[in-house]
């Protein structure tokens, strides 16, 4: 019901579509779209479009479109195109089906002998004017707006200058670039780094033009020249980085690192981090030779119970971190891969560590390391289990790794905020720590919906012997 | 002519004129080559070229094939002419030249190429084709000036989004020159603009390159009668801690979440409820624009207050859906039916609008995005700013996604003017241990653009006490000021334009003097013939309150929640006047973090953890 006036909007779209199938005779298109003319008012911009349609007469369609001679074709439609606009400025559906099977008439060879008198007059100009030294202004504005233009004849060091200072008064991108180029082409390298040192933007435009065009050398050049060591640091850097071969990398790191980032005061801060970088490459390059090694020959055991899905080199540190304290944990301080030995070199926060070596220890299940690793000597030689990122992130972690409840019953017992540890076991369904935690918390109500929740389970029934309990103080 | 855009023309200034005045630039341009062709775009233009034309259009055209830009060779056509369609950027030029060898190594019936720039040639991209000698196969090379694209009746882009980027990090000011451009092609549609006011170093530039465009002209000025009263330019850098928030309305959170794309976003079709006959496809694209009524209502409202509206209007549409019932005499009836086509728009609207909520409640619900907001709130309040915070220690050993880190740590730096020696060493040691060294780049680039920096002079806390960026009690279903938009922040870039519509910049100017850029103020005059007979003799043309209209334009990116702080605005009885906002493109906090990475530093996104 709602579809009576689209459907018949729709039918006229399709009709006038079906122009360009490519079954429909020229005839019928014809017949279409004289009919189609008189349908509505609104239509006003295919009438005209008809309009022109219906006057060419000469229209014939070949099978192979004719062809002027490539280049040729393009400007001759332009041309084309000027005699004809009079009354419809843009190019027209039907002026360009026309085109497509033009039989090459006498109107045409007029055309094209005008056109050629008018290339000829062009090409005098141009010879002329190039020759003739343009006043700046006009040759910045054929640049700014896409016009052909010369800048060979600006050979005074004071007329390449003045264009380039008219262009960056000018802010025009395009024209700027150009006049800095031509700059660069036609004076000496002194003069020219000299002249750019007195105009940053022309230098900012310089600068861009070396980036995108991937002169990284000129760039990290012309950046020290202008005094910005810090950029040039950094682009060079970012070059270092960006190699893919890890012993190319290293090396250019460490170039980089001595030609920059050491000479350069301000920078200390960043060159102790390179060092750092260069150091753990060095480090993961044997790491992942010998444990590449050993994983295809298939018979370390840890490398099958957990494949390795990275290759080593390129990882951050606490990547790298997790890696070796999943395949190397117990490994000597000496050893490259030694946990403990990245900690010292990364200068690792001890949360940061604890954080990483638990999780990797987790997935690996080894609970007993994670006991150990957390356990620290306390007065008069008493041990005390104490986690820098907190027992109730521990539960986190463990739980993520699926560790078994009595592992982490006995995290959930150091959770000190009861609220927490509730929160905590009821997450972690440790039905034992959560009856528990309530009986701490004096909570008998909980406890009891507790034992009616869980009523088939063993824990229920643990559950049910504490309401029994009377030594028990409820709130 | 102007198929599907009936909702651009909705507002007090028409923007279905500055869409058709593309429309018919962009056909006479590709008019220009005559018979068959081929499009090939550029990926960045497909979606803003959709905003103004449709295939149909372009079939009528004679564009038979249309291909997206890649590297290697063309997929093989008939056709006469191949048209690239690009913006000016060195990368794609190069697969433009590639295009072009096997192009033209594979011989056979010769096509013609022809080459045309979004928005303007550009001498490096042309040099660029030289060197790789196809340059010359090119039969034209042509340029179309589209640089702001209508996405609403008071919301235009640039979609430019490197802008930021470009201007800030690599002092590179091509799209300014392309802003003031498309600020002449407002001024020649809309009339001149006569009180330009602008903050920030760019905002000054543009207004520069705008003087000189008009001198330019010498002239020949539009004679049209202006309707656009102000213009405000406003550099990123003035406002940066805004889009690095949380935004918390509708439009802000989609687009936080799902990234939406030229007023679009895909969303996962199962999610969308029961499709009939669509198996297989995965995605759904839902469009985003006030010719959906709800989305109109809803987009602008704080999130707390989208479920309500959602619900009152679904016991509505039952409500008329049970008329029928009701409806005895054939009359009736026909009453009934001559409204269903629109029940069922508004019931499909709502259906899909119900599940995009639920998506991003569940978003907003979760605890790791209450807690990085619960952080914001406490950072943007000054409290906990100078030291390591323990949120931003767990995001980085839980590895989180890398700009949610900086996020937060940009927004501390900003709200502590500058983060202590001491916590910026560490933390920028936990960035680099966790997320590869390579990002020393992202952290350098990060102090350049001024998101991060050493500590300096305090003005953040003089800067919020006097525009009143705090406001307590803020009321989310019937908000009475902007910061129910960012639950109790009012947007600064938006205080800034509240301030210039009433009592007016002289008022705080010292607050002004505190952030960065100088200020601009500029007269243009007017032709006498042309001049709004404003606070004229007769006082029966005042009294028909005739409002003043006022364009926001953003340098360097506008987030949405901001749009919905100054769409209020305009609604205010004090501030009075209607408000159109542009932008060189719409941000998020991610966006503009992303752009700030070092090229090199590919993403860890997964780690062997």
């Amino acid at each position: 019901m709602d579809a009576d006036d689209g459907e018949g909007f729709g039918d006229f779209r399709t009709r006038k579509k079906n122009i360009f199938d490519d079954d429909v005779s020229v005839e019928a298109a014809k017949k279409i779209i004289t009919s189609a003319r008189f349908d509505d008012d609104d239509l006003d911009d295919d009438m005209e479009i008809l309009d022109l349609g219906s006057s060419t007469t000469s229209v014939k369609f070949s099978a192979a479109p004719l062809k002027s001679g490539g280049d040729m074709q393009f400007p001759k439609v332009n041309m084309l195109r000027g005699s004809n606009t009079g009354s419809n400025s843009s190019l027209t559906i039907e002026e360009a089906v026309g085109t497509m099977g033009r039989k090459f008439g006498s109107m045409d060879v007029d055309q094209m002998q005008q056109e050629i008198i008018q290339l000829r007059k062009q090409l005098l100009a141009a010879r002329k004017e190039r020759w003739t030294k343009m006043p700046v202004d006009l040759t910045l504005r054929r640049i700014m707006k896409g016009e052909p233009y010369s800048l060979e004849n600006y050979r005074a060091l004071e007329d390449k200058l003045s264009l380039l200072d008219k262009a960056v008064t000018l802010m025009d991108g395009n024209a700027i670039t150009a006049a800095v180029l031509h700059l660069k082409k036609t004076v000496k390298r002194a003069t020219f780094q000299q002249e750019l040192m007195l105009r940053p933007v022309a230098a900012n435009h310089y600068l861009a033009y070396l980036r995108g065009h991937f002169e990284h050398a000129e760039l990290i050049d012309t950046l020290s020249m202008l005094g910005r060591s810090e950029e040039a640091a950094i682009v060079k850097y970012r070059l270092a980085c960006s190699t893919g071969d890890i012993n190319t990398k290293v090396s250019s790191l460490k170039a980089c690192l001595r030609a920059h980032f050491e000479a350069e005061p301000s920078l200390a801060g960043d060159a102790s981090l390179i060092r750092e970088h260069i150091d753990l490459l060095e480090r993961q390059r044997p790491i992942e030779d010998s444990d590449a090694r050993l994983e295809a020959e298939g018979r370390t055991k840890v490398f099958l119970d957990f494949p390795r899905r990275f290759a080593l080199v390129n990882m951050p540190v606490t990547t790298t971190l997790f890696y070796c304290c999943l395949y190397h944990y117990h490994l000597q301080e000496n050893s490259f891969a030694s946990p403990v030995s990245i900690k010292k070199r990364h200068e690792l926060p001890e949360r940061q560590f604890v954080w990483t070596a638990v999780s990797a220890r987790a997935k690996a299940k080894g609970w007993t390391d994670i006991e150990q690793l957390l356990t620290a000597k306390g007065w008069f030689g008493g041990k005390k289990l104490k986690a820098a990122i907190g027992f109730g992130k521990v539960v986190d972690i463990l739980h993520r790794f699926q560790a078994p409840h009595d592992i982490l019953a006995k995290y959930l017992e150091l959770v000190e905020d009861l609220d927490t540890r509730l929160t905590l076991a009821k997450k972690t369904d440790c039905k034992k720590a959560m009856i528990e935690t309530l009986v701490k918390q004096k909570d008998r109500a909980g406890v009891e919906e507790f034992a009616r929740k869980y009523s088939a389970t063993i824990e229920a029934e643990y559950a049910r012997r504490v309401l029994r309990d009377e030594a028990i103080r409820w709130k | 002519m102007a198929t599907g855009a009936a909702h651009l023309s909705s507002s007090k200034l028409n923007l279905g004129l500055l869409r058709d005045f593309y429309r018919r630039e962009f056909l006479e341009c590709i008019d220009k080559c005559l018979g068959t062709k081929a499009i090939v775009w550029d990926d960045g233009l497909t979606g803003p070229f959709g905003l103004i034309a449709e295939y149909s259009l372009l079939k009528d055209h004679e564009v038979e094939k249309m291909f997206p830009l890649r590297t290697g060779s063309l997929p093989p056509s008939n056709v006469q002419n191949i048209v690239f369609l690009t913006r000016p950027r060195l990368e794609l030029m190069e697969k433009i030249a590639q295009n072009l060898h096997h192009e033209e190594t594979k011989g056979g019936y010769k096509k013609e190429f022809h080459l045309i720039f979004v928005p303007r040639k550009s001498l490096l991209c042309e040099r660029k084709l030289k060197e790789k000698g196809v340059y010359g196969s090119f039969s034209t090379v042509e340029e179309f000036n589209m640089t702001l694209i209508p996405f609403d009746a008071d919301l235009l882009s640039m979609e430019m989004n490197d802008a930021f980027k470009e201007c800030y990090l690599e002092n590179d000011f091509t799209s300014m020159y392309y802003a003031a451009q498309s600020l002449m092609t407002l001024q020649a549609l809309y009339g001149t603009i006569q009180y330009i006011h602008g903050k920030g170093d760019c905002a000054k530039q543009v207004v520069d390159m705008m003087r000189r465009m008009r001198d330019e002209m010498g002239g020949r000025e539009p004679q049209v009668l202006p309707q656009i009263d102000t213009l405000l330019i406003l550099d990123r850098t003035v406002d940066l801690l805004t889009p690095l928030l949380y935004q918390l309305t509708y439009e802000g959170l989609i687009d936080e979440i799902f990234g939406i794309n030229n007023t679009s976003i895909k969303l996962p079709a199962e999610r969308l409820g029961p499709q009939p006959s669509q198996e297989g496809v995965e995605s759904k694209k839902v469009i985003l624009n006030s010719a959906d009524t709800l989305f109109a209502e809803l987009r602008d409202k704080n999130f707390n207050a989208v479920g309500s509206i959602v619900s009152k209007k679904a016991k509505l549409i039952t409500a008329e859906f049970g008329e029928r019932h009701a409806a005895k005499t054939i009359g009736e009836m026909k009453q009934f039916v001559s409204k269903l086509p629109h029940l069922q728009a508004t019931r499909q609207s709502l259906a899909t609008h119900t599940s995009i909520a639920e998506l991003v409640k569940e978003c907003t619900d979760a605890d790791d995005f209450i807690d990085a907001l619960r952080c914001q709130q406490e950072f943007i309040n000054g409290l906990e700013t100078d030291k390591v915070h323990p949120l931003v220690e767990e995001c980085i050993a839980k590895s989180e996604k890398l700009s949610k880190v900086l996020r937060l740590i940009c927004i501390q730096s900003i709200c502590n003017d500058g983060l202590k020696p001491k916590v910026m060493d560490f933390y920028k040691r936990e960035i680099i241990q966790t997320y590869g060294f390579e990002h020393i780049v992202t952290l350098n680039n990060l102090e350049k653009v001024g998101m991060l920096r050493p500590h300096g002079a305090r003005t953040y806390q003089v800067i919020r006490k006097s525009l009143k960026l705090i406001v307590e009690e803020v009321n989310e279903q019937n908000p009475t000021d902007i910061a129910y938009v960012y639950s109790g922040y009012a947007p600064l870039s938006v205080r800034l334009a509240q301030y210039l519509a009433r009592p007016g910049w002289r008022s705080i100017t010292e607050v002004l003097n505190l952030l960065p850029g100088p200020k601009v103020e500029e007269v243009q005059q007017i032709p006498a013939a042309l001049r709004k007979r404003r606070s004229s003799i007769s006082s029966s043309q005042s009294s028909t309150g005739e409002q003043k209209l006022t364009l926001i334009f953003f340098l360097g990116g506008v987030t949405f929640a901001e749009i919905a702080a100054l769409r209020f605005l305009a609604q205010q009885d004090d501030v009075g006047g209607e408000l159109i906002v542009a932008a060189t493109s719409i941000i998020t906090s991610d966006r503009l973090l992303d752009s700030m990475g070092g090229d090199c530093c590919g993403t860890m996104e997964e780690s062997p953890q």
